[in-house]
């Protein structure tokens, strides 16, 4: 992974300083809380509903051991001992003091890690597939273009101040398990007929209140271009996006007032009008980032017949090989998820006992490094085949090994009206509702593949858009009900969902998603997925059934029954 | 109103009037962009220097045509979150070869220092009661950067490469 070299490292020293400055200054009273609020919240400051929220960045959800268990003594020194991953690959602490927000930037700076511009109208942390640099499916590593953008993107003088902020991720593999289509800029690492590297670019997509897939400005860019073409779209966009209403101002917003061709022409034109010959990545700075991010020595595959007899003989290990580890492209290798949606546990949440021991089975199975994925799991990328059973057996112990990645409570959700000011309404007990009401691993299994993301506001942090059952929480005069979609998708297929109909009743979602398991049941043919079935039989079936007539399933009357 | 310009506080030598027909004889002049686009031809012949005002919300395209009757350009920010002076200075400068003043003015803060140094400002309009020296700190908080702007400094990633 990347490490940090002097520039790199005093950057961040005085970031620290700079903002130990600027929150001394705020204290004292000569700093307006106006004036601040963009400064903070440009080092992932919030000042939430019970204490600041911190959001520190975890550059395209990569970690070092060493940093796991920096993040555990931050959870355990400044906080009440948990951390909450995010659906961006960061990680949020919920209870720092303000005062003490400093100290806590330099003891992450101690391990290369900041929170810089994970919040504020400027460009947030590039995210990518958890998987890169292991999938079978890649075409390159989109790690190196990955940090490159970080860097190019850190400080930058002309664009912190843009209308709203700017997301842009990375895949280089033909399965999109980054949800790129649905950020402000997504590049996808392609070959053109020549075989070279570049990639398809991708502007306007989004998720908030106006949901949009992103459309395609370039066909191919060459990966020279990588930083300059980025540089022109960035300035057409803090030129011409609307400031005048904070919720059209995303670049999505713009794009669509243009339209994409007239969008592209603008860029191609301000691409042309700078100086992309001074951006240009040269072969050498392409190769020397790649060189950061260089294959480990991976062993060669050992005899795993004890593994292939506890796979036979033990029904949960099987269950967890299956659902929670994958396809390596190195053989005798697994990459293993750790699913952070035990029952109980709000989802994405961690507490520093765990991320010490994960940060453990990152040095005893792998090579010290671990993943955060965007669906707030972790992950062990690199795990001989021969070490699973080992694995296992200690994750279990840490309440880790939960087999439920994919299915349908491994749910993605927002921190909602517990934490977030923004909300309207919960998550983290709509997800507790759903996780105790189906908490049969049979049933789940029988289930599968069912991607829920529900968010507590329009806002869409919990990715409910493209959910294949998408929750958004809602309030009614004081009281919060829940709108469902059906059909979203983040991956190839990327699709936003359909409205089912009325919102639900707080008690009564559960129930409904029930109900519509229950009609994909019925109409699903042999290995269909939910998400296939719905495309095949659509909305009306699941529309019929959640909104029959029935006694108390839907609205305020089910109070009585629960 | 202060005036810091090559690091310091100076007289401003510029006067900003509203009314084209009372310039000073040589006077260097500030006008609004629409005085000078009403009356060019009478600032041009009255005025030594002319310095117009442009808000955020000009398209920095449209002024091209007349930027070589221009020695100074200030670029008012309507609030210091307002990003958009950034993008029209990085135009002005290295795109139209613009050499004269670029000047920010209004909601100018100690903390925007260095990003406005870096996008080609160099003249900084701050009210009285700023302390100049607190306010130059900005500018100085940071000993390298990452990527190529106006400032004439090579970023890390060509440092890296032994590019001098």
């Amino acid at each position: 992974m990347y490490r940090y070299d002097d520039y790199d490292q005093t950057l961040v020293d005085e970031r620290v300083a700079q903002f130990r400055d600027q929150t001394a200054r705020f204290l004292a009273g000569e700093l307006s809380e106006e004036s601040f609020r963009p400064l903070r919240l440009m080092n992932g400051v919030y000042l939430q509903r019970h204490a600041p929220m911190l959001r520190v960045a975890i550059p395209y959800g990569l970690l070092s051991s060493r940093q796991m268990r920096m993040l555990a003594t931050i959870a355990e020194r400044y906080d009440r001992g948990y951390g909450h991953f995010s659906t961006r690959q960061n990680i949020q602490y919920n209870w720092p003091q303000l005062e003490r927000i400093p100290d806590i930037l330099a003891d992450l700076a101690s391990v290369q890690m900041h929170a810089i511009q994970t919040s504020g109208n400027c460009i947030r942390n590039t995210t990518c597939d958890h998987l890169a640099g292991v999938a079978p499916d890649e075409i390159a590593d989109p790690r190196p273009y990955c940090e490159i953008i970080r860097q190019w993107s850190t400080l930058h003088p002309e664009f912190s101040y843009l209308p709203r902020k700017f997301k842009i991720a990375f895949t280089g593999a033909s399965n999109d398990r980054a949800a790129v289509a649905v950020h402000d800029i997504g590049f996808y690492v392609v070959r053109n007929s020549a075989g070279e590297l570049g990639f398809r670019v991708l502007v306007g997509g989004g998720q908030g209140r106006t949901p949009h897939i992103g459309s395609i400005i370039r066909e191919f860019l060459p990966e020279t271009d990588l930083m300059s073409y980025t540089d022109a779209i960035l300035r057409v966009y803090n030129r011409f996006g609307r400031r005048d209403n904070k919720f059209k101002a995303r670049i999505k917003i713009l794009v669509n007032a243009l339209g994409a061709q007239k969008f592209t022409e603008l860029v191609e034109q301000e691409w042309c009008d700078s100086d992309p010959a001074k951006l240009a990545l040269t072969a050498a700075d392409i190769e020397r980032m790649r060189a950061h991010f260089a294959a480990p020595n991976y062993a060669e595959p050992t005899d795993d017949s004890h593994i292939r007899a506890w796979y036979q003989a033990n029904d949960a290990f099987r269950r967890w090989i299956d659902r929670n580890t994958v396809t390596h492209r190195v053989p005798g290798y697994r990459a293993v998820m750790i699913s952070l949606k035990a029952r109980g546990a709000a989802p994405g949440d961690a507490t520093a006992a765990q991320m010490n021991l994960v940060a453990d089975l990152a040095d005893d199975f792998g090579f010290g490094e671990i993943r955060v994925t965007h669906d707030q799991n972790l992950l062990l990328p690199d795990v001989a085949v021969g070490d699973l059973f080992d694995l296992w057996q200690r994750l279990k112990a840490g309440q880790l090994a939960t087999a439920n990645i994919g299915l349908l409570t491994d749910l993605i959700c927002c921190p909602g009206l517990d934490f977030c000011s923004l909300a309207n309404a919960g998550s983290i007990p709509i997800a507790n509702q759903i996780n105790a009401r189906f908490d049969d691993i049979d049933y789940l299994h029988d289930i599968g593949d069912v991607k829920i993301k529900m968010s507590g506001c329009m806002n869409a942090c919990g990715h409910h858009h493209v959910g294949h059952i998408g929750i958004l929480g809602v309030d009614k005069k004081g009281e919060e009900f829940y709108q469902l979609t059906l059909g979203g998708s983040a991956e190839n297929d990327t699709a936003l969902g359909e409205r089912l109909g009325p919102a639900i009743d707080k008690h009564a979602v559960a129930d409904a998603i029930s109900d519509l398991l229950d009609v994909y049941v019925e109409h699903r043919t042999e290995d269909e997925r939910f998400l296939d079935t719905y495309r095949r039989v659509g909305i009306t079936p699941f529309k019929a059934r959640v909104y029959a007539e029935k006694p108390a399933a839907i609205g305020v009357a089910a109070h009585a029954t629960h | 109103m202060q005036l810091i310009k090559h690091g310091r506080a100076i007289s401003d030598p510029w006067d900003r009037i509203d009314d084209p027909a009372s310039v000073p004889a040589g006077g260097n002049v500030i006008v609004s962009l629409a005085r000078w686009r009403e009356a060019a031809a009478t600032l041009v012949r009255d005025a030594a220097r002319i310095g117009i005002v442009v808000d955020a919300e000009v398209d920095i395209d449209t002024l091209a045509p007349m930027l070589d009757g221009l020695d100074l350009i200030v670029l008012e920010f309507p609030s210091f979150v307002d990003g958009r002076h950034y993008s029209n200075a990085v135009r002005l400068r290295s795109f139209y070869g613009f050499a004269g003043e670029i000047r920010a003015a209004g909601d100018v803060q100690r903390d925007q220092l260095n990003y406005l140094l870096r996008c080609g400002f160099d003249a900084f309009e701050v009210a009285d009661d700023v302390d100049i020296a607190e306010f130059l700190r900005g500018a100085d908080e940071f000993s390298g950067v990452y990527q190529y702007a106006l400032d004439g400094r090579t970023p890390a990633y060509r440092l890296r490469g032994g590019f001098m």
